[in-house]
């Protein structure tokens, strides 16, 4: 049997890989926000999603958590008018990307807030360990 | 040796509290995970009622087990809380959180009762 304080440890450090992943995918989406294409016509730049899945992890039993793929979000281009910029097509209208940045703000605290306790569940499983090993320090 | 019981009882807590820190921590990475049920452990107190290595009695003439504790701790999960959002999920982060705390002050209190029993047998040597 493994040591269950050293995979509570794993479990959650991969749910911080996997949190911090979101998080450079939320940067990326608000990072391209305004990203028009640049030819007369493109498409602009596609907002990316993150899906998570479970993996079971072999040696200690526990699931882990594991980007399971990054997909382009389908919602349609916003259209704009604005024919004097160099992606505006023959009808004078540009498309935007599809990124709300409200959306992505509330992602990117979503994704923040699991991080964040993800990391305190480490600490605390750190906590239990230095206390059993105090168990032989003081007697 | 009766005495010597409370030592691998407050072991047994101890592992059972590991074990739970293991699946809080699984609950809280899987917190985003779409169709992620939450678990949890049997609690302790029913777990100490079911580890215990009993014979089985098939005549009214049988001997009962004399119900000492034994065996490793029952790692059995159970899926919780019913509500959920819209991808499945049903992990509250909140009431895993309150639990990891749970966990960590019942684990001082275990660590602590096999320090003070350790210190009361030492005593009873040095005497």
């Amino acid at each position: 049997m493994t040591d269950l304080l050293l995979s509570a440890i794993k479990t959650s450090s991969s749910g911080l890989e996997a949190q911090s992943f979101r998080l450079r995918t939320v940067a990326e989406n608000l990072a391209n926000a305004q990203s028009t294409g640049s030819s007369p016509g493109a498409d602009p730049y596609r907002r990316k999603l993150v899906t998570f899945g479970s993996e079971m992890d072999r040696i200690t039993g526990a699931e882990l958590v594991r980007v399971k793929s990054v997909q382009t979000d389908p919602k349609p281009f916003q259209l704009e008018f604005d024919p004097g910029n160099l992606a505006a097509n023959q009808q004078g209208y540009v498309k935007r990307p599809n990124v709300n940045m409200i959306v992505e703000m509330a992602d990117m605290r979503e994704a923040s807030r699991t991080y964040e306790s993800n990391l305190q569940a480490i600490k605390q499983a750190k906590e239990m360990i230095s206390m059993t090993i105090d168990l032989l320090r003081s007697t | 040796m009766s005495d010597l019981s409370l030592m691998s009882l407050a072991m047994q807590k101890a592992e059972w509290l590991a074990a739970r820190q293991a699946i809080v921590a699984q609950n809280l990475a899987n917190a985003n995970t779409p169709a992620y049920k939450a678990r949890d452990l049997i609690p302790f107190e029913a777990v100490l009622q079911t580890t215990g290595f009993q014979m089985a009695s098939t005549h009214a003439g049988h001997l009962a087990a004399d119900g000492t504790t034994g065996g490793a701790p029952a790692l059995a999960k159970t899926v919780s809380r019913a509500e959920a959002t819209a991808n499945g999920n049903n992990v509250s982060i909140e009431g895993e959180m309150s639990k990891l705390g749970q966990t960590t002050g019942q684990y001082a209190l275990t660590t602590s009762i096999i320090k003070s029993f350790h210190k009361m047998i030492m005593t009873s040597l040095k005497a």
